[in-house]
């Protein structure tokens, strides 16, 4: 798993904070920056762009500016966006676009392996994190396009400011709020200064501002302007959008004033609209795309044979899970009982699905944790033990709860090949218990408006990779949670949660994780199967290909093609 | 006298009182021999019907059965159509397949052509302000594409086998209608329906015993006509999304999904569907035509 965001001990806390809220900020810096010898190294500063030492991948590494074959465009393939304002939308494709124009404070390192989510600097320089507060201090000489309104002004910490208020709103559009949780105020003391005071402890915060995910840097002026993001689009980042021709394609093209000298090498990167995975897999091995998300394992053997791609595959932190609906006056009442939750996890024959649903290509899931999160996850042979198929035991359950047979409707998005799969395997390993597993696939809209209306019962939702398993609990299964469809409500398990939010020593926070693991079948308000491996596949003609992870795709501005 | 009741007038058939099985049988074999299409069209039919019927005994596993070690295979002794990508025999769940489109078939096509007379009759016998209505609702109805109907029916209905059914009878009505409205028109100007009439019959009397027997003649062939057109939409809606379920081995929802994912390394998997699809459409076809050759000269005289 990543290294742990490093946090910095000062000993003249109350000095930096008085300097901070009185406004002498450049002294503060400067008391920060001298620092006394026995505090550790300042948080990492190591860059990933050209003059830093950035840490290699495996295979690829940051190159130097110096001999690079510049121009030419890279060509990607992926759904097409529902909207542009990044912070008003879940929408992955908005996401992963927005990294390309939009920087952030700190971003992923995506030069080291596929499942490190090392934290790096990106438009903040450094920080400092504390149990209440957390400090950054930016890069200076950023400036925003020379274009109407901004007329290339410097980038500077009340840009910062105004991003994340907008973000953490009580408007339901915003949905990326939940990441702000911890923060109880932010503050601006100078140009380069950011103060972000915090209501508690937060141990995920550092993981979650590094995500592509709504986390971007918006400009003000515009969205005053216009009211939201949905018609410019202006960032700091190494391009600009071109244009959105919507069905067809999104196009970028380099920023000629992007803050890191020398990139990005390519002139433009376009993301065309094809959702159809044969058709992209043809237009890969016929060399018409530069990167593409292998689907499945069939499709790795076929890009082996015939292309010379450059293939990564890891196992995956994301993945479809099962989610319960277990409000008191849900669809199926009986679903709020545990022993019937149970009792569905037991009868499940995990190694059929992963070799049914995916051909044996990635691993059987842990209780909660996934299989790529490395060091916070469960050995392979523990989860064998705790989470192996018990017909006996299921069935036990059933009887206990009084329940001869049961229908429990399982829907989930029509456009999931995975859910399509696996559906017809569980119903067959759920009716030896008596449970009639009822398979209904939905029109997307209806699908994903279903789980914010709670009109679900038992329904396959696809999660993305979160690095910090803080960025899944809290959001998932605390009672106060934006992504708690489910209507999970346990006192028990939000104190759990909430404990682990404070406990900033990683390997006191690793051991924790894992002992709600071993006990998660003391809650299953969602099961996990088996989680495919992902393969990341690259032309041959590319140069420094990089890990995709966190919806960022900011890697693509060290890319070059021979 | 008799005519009216024995319903051979349209067919120009011999009148009761001959062997009807030894003429149908003559029948029968001189459509075999100057419609040999024809007649393989119906053999084809036949051999659906045979299929569905014997699917537990000609199916080699349980079509809904993921079997271990099997998926992907090509086809080999042990499954000759392959196995899909969740292990599951291709033979079986085409041969289970076969059940779906004939009960689609069936039903459909019934339904279909039974609402189509009903509609017909009422709208051509009772005439004035009914026939305005019910034809206005028909002209509306077939300003769609039949398929594109059905679609649309399904959509708001919600996917299913049985709004399938519902989309696809619904659909059939209108044609059907039509027809049987034009041939009710002409029959209801007959003698023997006045005399009916001035004998005090009551209307639905007339309708059903006098004028409904006189019309049948066109409602055989649209009745093959709509068991055809019917086992083609649901393997159309089914192929869409909109009809049969998986894991639901109907011969669409086969050809969707999976198949196209899998198309370059199991063409198997599309193959063994689409040529089921294609061999009934064939049939279906050929033999309608053939039964229109040898039924419409009849009507015209």
């Amino acid at each position: 798993m990543s290294d742990y965001w490093m946090k910095r001990r000062v000993t003249r806390r109350s000095a930096l904070r008085g300097a901070a809220l009185g406004g002498v900020g450049l002294a503060g810096a400067a008391l920060i920056g001298c620092g006394g010898d026995d505090e550790e190294p300042s948080a990492t500063s190591t860059a990933g762009g050209p003059s830093g030492s950035a840490t290699p991948s495996s295979g690829t590494s940051a190159p130097s500016t110096g001999d690079v074959n510049r121009g030419g465009e890279i060509i990607l393939t992926g759904g097409d966006l529902q909207k542009l304002d990044f912070q008003a939308t879940i929408s992955t494709p908005t996401q992963n676009a927005s990294s390309l124009v939009f920087s952030r404070l700190v971003r992923y390192d995506p030069y080291s392996d596929a499942n490190t989510y090392s934290i790096v600097p990106d438009l903040a320089e450094s920080w400092e994190v504390e149990d209440d507060l957390v400090v950054f201090h930016l890069k200076q000489g950023v400036k925003w396009p020379n274009t109407e309104p901004l007329n290339g002004r410097e980038f500077t910490a009340a840009d910062v400011q105004y991003s994340y208020e907008r973000v953490a709103t009580d408007d339901a559009e915003f949905v990326h709020a939940y990441k702000l949780d911890p923060v109880a105020s932010i503050d601006a003391p100078d140009d380069y200064t950011v103060v972000m005071n915090l209501a508690r402890p937060a141990a995920g915060l550092l993981s979650d501002l590094a995500s592509g995910q709504g986390m971007g840097l918006v400009p003000r002026e515009i969205i005053e302007a216009d009211g939201n993001l949905d018609t410019r689009w202006v960032g700091t980042g190494p391009f600009m959008l071109e244009g959105w021709e919507q069905g067809t394609r999104i196009r970028f093209v380099r920023n000629p004033e992007y803050h890191e000298d020398g990139f990005p090498y390519v002139d433009a990167v376009e993301w065309r609209f094809i959702t159809d995975a044969s058709t992209n897999l043809a237009n890969f091995i016929a060399g018409e795309l530069h990167y593409y998300a292998l689907p499945s394992l069939e499709a790795l053997d076929q890009v082996r044979s015939s292309t010379d791609s450059q293939v990564t595959t890891s196992p995956n932190l994301g993945g479809t899970h099962k989610m319960f609906n277990v409000r008191p006056d849900g669809p199926l009442p009986e679903l709020a009982d545990v022993r019937v939750r149970q009792a569905m996890n037991s009868a499940l024959n995990r190694q059929d699905l992963l070799d049914f649903v995916v051909g044996g290509d990635g691993n059987i899931a842990g209780p909660v944790m996934p299989p790529g999160y490395g060091r916070w996850a469960l050995s392979p042979e523990e989860i064998a033990e705790l989470h192996g198929e018990n017909v006996e035991e299921a069935a036990k359950l059933m009887a206990a709860v009084g329940l001869e047979s049961l229908t429990v409707p399982h829907d989930y998005a029509n456009t999931s090949s995975f859910s399509e799969d696996e559906g017809p395997i569980m119903q067959q390993q759920l009716a030896r218990v008596g449970i009639n597993l009822e398979l209904i696939p939905e029109e997307r809209t209806v699908y994903l408006q279903s789980q914010v209306d709670g009109q679900f019962t038992f329904q396959g939702i696809g999660m993305g990779g979160y690095p910090d398993p803080d960025n899944y609990l809290y959001p998932v299964f605390h009672s106060t949670g934006s992504k708690n469809y489910g209507a999970v409500s346990d006192p028990e398990l939000d104190a759990r949660i909430e404990e682990q939010q404070g406990i900033l020593d990683e390997d006191e926070r690793v051991e924790f994780i894992q002992n709600l693991d071993r006990e998660w079948k003391n809650y299953l308000y969602r099961i996990y199967t088996v989680y495919p491996n992902t393969h990341q596949a690259w032309n041959s003609k590319v140069v420094n290909p990089f890990n995709y992870k966190g919806w960022d795709y900011r890697g693509l501005q060290a890319v070059s093609l021979k | 006298m008799a005519r009216s009741v024995e319903g051979n007038v349209g067919l120009g058939l011999p009148a009761i009182g001959m062997s009807h099985r030894a003429s149908r049988g003559r029948r029968l074999l001189r459509l075999a021999r100057t419609k040999p299409l024809g007649a393989a069209g119906l053999a084809i039919l036949l051999a659906l019907c045979l299929v569905a019927a014997a699917a537990p005994l000609l199916a080699p596993h349980d079509p809904y059965e993921s079997i271990s070690g099997a998926r992907l295979l090509s086809p080999s002794l042990d499954h000759p159509m392959g196995t899909d990508n969740l292990g599951r025999d291709l033979l079986s769940r085409i041969v289970y397949g076969a059940r779906i489109s004939l009960l689609i078939g069936v039903i459909a096509g019934t339904l279909g052509t039974i609402g189509g007379m009903a509609v017909g009759l009422a709208s051509g016998y009772i005439g004035g302000s009914l026939d305005n209505i019910l034809q206005r609702i028909v002209d509306s109805l077939m300003a769609f594409p039949g398929l594109i109907l059905a679609l649309t029916l399904v959509a708001t209905l919600g996917p299913s086998l049985r709004n399938v059914l519902i989309a696809i009878s619904v659909g059939a009505i209108p044609g059907t209608s039509r027809v049987i409205r034009g041939a009710v028109l002409s029959v209801k100007e007959e003698d023997y329906v006045s005399a009916a009439r001035a004998l005090g019959a009551p209307g639905w009397r007339i309708a059903t015993f006098h004028i409904l027997p006189n019309v049948m003649a066109p409602v055989l062939i649209l009745a093959s006509v709509a068991f055809g057109t019917s086992i083609i939409a649901e393997a159309s809606l089914s192929f869409l999304g909109l009809g049969a379920q998986p894991p639901t081995p109907s011969w669409g929802v086969m050809l969707s999904g999976p198949s196209r994912r899998f198309m370059t390394t199991a063409p198997w998997m599309a193959i063994f569907p689409g040529l089921a699809i294609s061999l009934v459409i064939f049939g279906v076809n050929v033999f309608g035509d053939a039964l229109r050759d040898v039924l419409d000269p009849r009507l015209r005289s």
